[in-house]
C-alpha cells in the first residue's frame, strides 16, 4: 500500500513540476527571455528542496518523538527554498529591466 | 501571458492558481505520505526483517577482519589455552560481580561466601595482604587493581549513599509514572524464565547431541546451508542473521557463582573448570531480536531490554533445534544470560557490527538495539565478513553515549586506549555501568547509551537517506553534519536528568506507556472473589 501511494504522488509530484516548467517556459517565450542552463538546475534544486521540506516534516512528525527536529529541518528547507524562488523571481524582474537600459 | 498588459490576465491568473494550487496538494501529498510511513508500524524496523529482508546492504562494507577500533590483540600470549592468539578468554574475576559481590543490586549479595577482591579497608601491606586468587588476577592486569581501588574506596560509598537516599523516589515513581513499564517487563521477564527449563544442563558431550536425528540432511552447498539457516532464523524471529566461524578466543574460560554468565547455572561445565569449546562449535550463528524503538528512547526509566531478550532467545533456541532435527549437534547460548560464550566480538566477526565506545555491538541499521544470541554448530555454511561502515570514524566525532550516560562508565577517548585481557579496547566501567541501574526507576537496567546513539534509529527515509551518506562520505563533512544536527536539533535529557527525583528519559516516553493516561488510582483486589 505505501509504495503504490509513493508512486500516485510521485506522479502527481511529477505532473506539478512539468506544468511549472512548461509555465516558466512559456513566460521565458512570452518575455523573450532565455533560460540558461544554470537557471534550469536551480529550478530542479527549488523543486526538489520544496518536496523535500514537506517529505522531511512528515517523517520526522510521523515518528513521533523528533519534533524540533521536524521543524527546523523543514524551516531550513523552506528558507533555501524560499532564497532559490526569490533569486529567480529577481532574476525575472532585474533582466528586463537591464535589457531596457541597455 | 499577455504582453502589454501590466496587470495579470483572467488565463494567467486561473494558471498561476492551477500551479500554486497543484504545488500545495503536491506539498500535502507528501506530507501526507511522509507521516504514514514515520508512523507506520514497519518504520519500528524488526518485522519486515521477519520476512528475510534487511534493508541495509553489508555487502559494499565488508572487510576481511575487524578493524583495530573494535580490538586490538596485543598479547602477551600466556602460552595456555587461556589466551588463543593473545586473546585472553573471559576469566570469571573479569565480571565485578565476582570482584564485589555487593555491587550486584546493594542489599543482595551474590554469594555470602564470595569476598571481595578487596577488603573494605586498603592493607598496609599492599597487594601482598590479598587473597592469593586476587593477587595473581592483580598481578597479571594491573590496571585493574588502580581502577578498583577508585571504584571500591572512593566511588561505592557516595553511590551507596545515593541509591539509599533515593530509594523512596524511586518507590513513588515505581508506583505512580513508572507502574505501566515496570509492568510490561516483568510480564516479558516472567516468560523468559521459562527458557530455563531449556538451558543446557550437561556438558555439550550429552546436550549437544542428545536430540540430533540420526539421519543427517546432506546439502547442495554450503551457500544453500547459510541460506537456509538465515531464512529460519528471520521466521522464527531474528531480525539479523549472519555467520562466522567461531573464534575460541571469545569462549569464556570458566562458569562461576555469583557471576551472571550461564544464567546462574554452568550449563553442564562445572564451576570454576576451565571450559573446552568441542570441536563441533566451529561455526557460529550470530542472530539478534530488538527492543521497542519508543520505550527504549524513552529510557533507562521506561524500556526494558526482556522484549530483546526474548526475541532473540526464542529464535536461537528454535534455531538449534532445527539443526538437530537437521542431523547436526548445536548449543543455544542467549541472553540475558545464558552464554558460554562472549556475544559482541563474535556479531562484530560476523559482521552484524562494530564495537564501539560502550564495548557494545553496534549495527548500522539497529544501532545499539540489538541483543545477540549465537548458535554454535558444526553445519557447514557460507561465512560472512566482517564490516566497516565508517562507524569509528563517527564515534571519534560523537561521544553522546558517554556524554549521557548517568554514571559516567563510559569513555571519552578518541582512540581504544585500554589494554586489557590482551586486547587493546575502549574502557567501559561495568561496575559504574551496573550502579546505575541500581539508581534509576522502572522495569530496571538503563540502556541510556543505546537509545542515544545516533545509530539507533528508526526505518524511516530520513535516516535510511542519512545511513547511506554517512556510512559512504570519506571526508567526514556529513558526520560532522549529523553529529552537530543530532546535538542541537534534537534536544535530549541527559545524565542527572535521567536519576532521581527526576526519572526522565533520554526523550519523552511515549503516550502508551504514561500509566495515568489509563489508570486513575488503585483499590485493594477482592482476592478469589472476583
Amino acid at each position: 500500500m505505501g509504495s503504490i501511494l509513493l508512486y500516485f504522488l510521485a506522479i502527481v509530484v511529477g505532473a506539478c513540476l512539468v506544468a511549472v516548467a512548461i509555465w516558466l517556459k512559456d513566460i521565458a517565450r512570452a518575455r523573450s527571455v532565455e533560460f540558461a542552463w544554470w537557471h534550469w538546475l536551480l529550478f530542479v534544486i527549488w523543486s526538489f528542496t520544496w518536496i523535500l521540506a514537506f517529505a522531511w516534516l512528515g517523517s520526522q512528525l510521523g515518528e513521533g518523538s523528533m519534533e524540533k527536529g521536524a521543524w527546523i529541518g523543514f524551516g531550513l528547507l523552506i528558507f533555501i527554498n524560499l532564497l532559490i524562488g526569490i533569486s529567480l523571481v529577481m532574476w525575472g524582474i532585474m533582466r528586463p529591466q537591464e535589457k531596457l537600459e541597455g | 501571458m499577455s504582453k502589454n498588459h501590466s496587470t495579470v490576465s483572467r488565463r494567467d491568473f486561473l494558471k498561476l492558481a492551477g500551479i500554486g494550487g497543484a504545488g500545495a496538494a503536491a506539498a500535502a501529498g507528501t506530507l501526507g505520505w511522509a507521516y504514514s510511513t514515520g508512523s507506520h508500524a514497519y518504520a519500528h524496523a524488526g518485522w519486515e526483517n521477519r520476512q528475510g529482508y534487511e534493508y541495509f546492504d553489508r555487502k559494499p562494507f565488508e572487510v576481511d577482519e575487524v578493524s583495530d577500533y573494535n580490538w586490538k590483540v596485543i598479547g602477551p600470549d600466556l602460552g595456555t589455552d587461556e589466551s588463543p592468539g593473545g586473546i585472553h578468554r573471559c576469566d570469571n574475576r573479569h565480571f565485578y560481580t565476582k570482584r564485589f559481590a555487593g555491587s550486584w543490586g546493594f542489599g543482595r549479595p551474590v554469594d555470602p561466601n564470595d569476598k571481595d577482591s578487596l577488603p573494605d579497608v586498603w592493607p598496609s601491606a599492599g597487594v601482598s595482604a590479598l587473597d592469593p586468587f586476587w593477587r595473581e588476577y592483580y598481578d597479571r592486569y594491573p590496571m585493574e587493581l588502580e581502577r578498583d581501588k577508585s571504584y571500591k574506596y572512593n566511588w561505592m560509598p557516595g553511590h551507596i549513599k545515593h541509591w539509599q537516599d533515593t530509594n523512596e523516589d524511586r518507590a513513588r515513581f515505581n508506583a505512580n509514572e513508572g507502574y505501566l513499564a515496570l509492568l510490561r517487563a516483568n510480564a516479558f521477564g516472567y516468560v523468559q524464565n521459562l527458557y530455563n527449563a531449556v538451558a543446557p544442563t550437561e556438558p555439550p558431550e550429552i546436550s549437544d547431541w542428545k536430540n540430533v536425528n540420526k539421519k543427517r540432511a546432506v546439502f547442495n552447498s554450503p551457500e544453500d546451508a547459510a541460506n537456509l539457516i538465515k531464512r529460519l532464523a528471520h521466521d522464527h524471529g531474528a531480525v539479523l542473521v549472519r555467520i562466522t566461524k567461531l573464534n575460541p578466543a571469545w569462549v569464556c574460560y570458566t562458569h562461576t557463582k555469583g557471576v551472571i554468565m550461564g544464567g546462574g547455572q554452568h550449563r553442564g561445565f562445572g564451576w570454576d573448570i576451565p571450559i573446552v569449546a568441542p570441536p563441533w562449535w566451529e561455526y557460529a550463528i550470530v542472530l539478534s531480536g530488538t527492543m521497542n524503538w519508543d520505550t527504549l528512547y524513552s529510557d533507562p526509566n521506561y524500556g526494558t531490554s526482556s522484549g530483546g531478550y526474548e526475541w532473540s532467545a526464542h529464535a536461537s533456541v528454535q534455531l538449534a533445534k532445527i539443526l538437530w532435527d537437521l542431523g547436526y549437534p548445536a548449543r543455544a547460548h542467549w541472553p540475558a544470560q545464558y552464554y558460554d560464550l562472549v556475544a559482541p566480538p563474535i556479531a562484530a566477526d560476523a559482521g552484524l557490527g562494530e564495537i564501539g565506545r560502550t564495548s557494545n555491538c553496534v549495527c548500522p541499521e539497529f544501532g545499539g538495539d540489538f541483543r545477540p544470541a549465537v548458535v554454535t554448530t558444526s553445519l557447514p555454511m557460507a561465512l560472512d565478513k566482517p564490516i566497516d561502515f565508517r562507524m569509528a570514524d563517527f564515534c571519534r566525532r560523537c561521544m553522546l553515549c558517554a556524554e549521557v550516560c548517568p554514571t559516567q562508565a563510559i569513555s571519552y577517548s578518541i582512540e581504544p586506549d585500554y589494554d586489557i585481557r590482551g586486547l587493546r579496547r575502549f574502557y567501559t566501567d561495568h561496575a559504574k555501568c551496573r550502579d546505575g541501574w541500581t539508581l534509576v526507576g522502572g522495569p530496571g537496567g538503563c540502556r541510556a547509551c543505546v537509545g542515544i546513539c545516533p545509530w539507533t534509529k528508526k526505518n524511516t527515509w530520513t535516516h535510511r537517506f542519512v545511513r547511506e551518506v554517512l556510512t559512504r562520505d570519506p571526508t567526514g563533512i556529513t558526520q560532522n553534519m549529523a553529529v552537530w544536527a543530532e546535538k542541537n536539533m534534537y534536544p535530549k535529557n541527559m545524565a542527572e536528568d535521567l536519576l532521581p527525583p527526576k526519572f526522565m528519559g533520554v526523550i519523552d516516553p511515549p503516550e502508551w506507556i504514561v500509566t495515568e493516561n489509563y489508570i486513575s488510582g488503585f483499590t485493594d483486589t477482592p482476592m478469589g472473589v472476583k
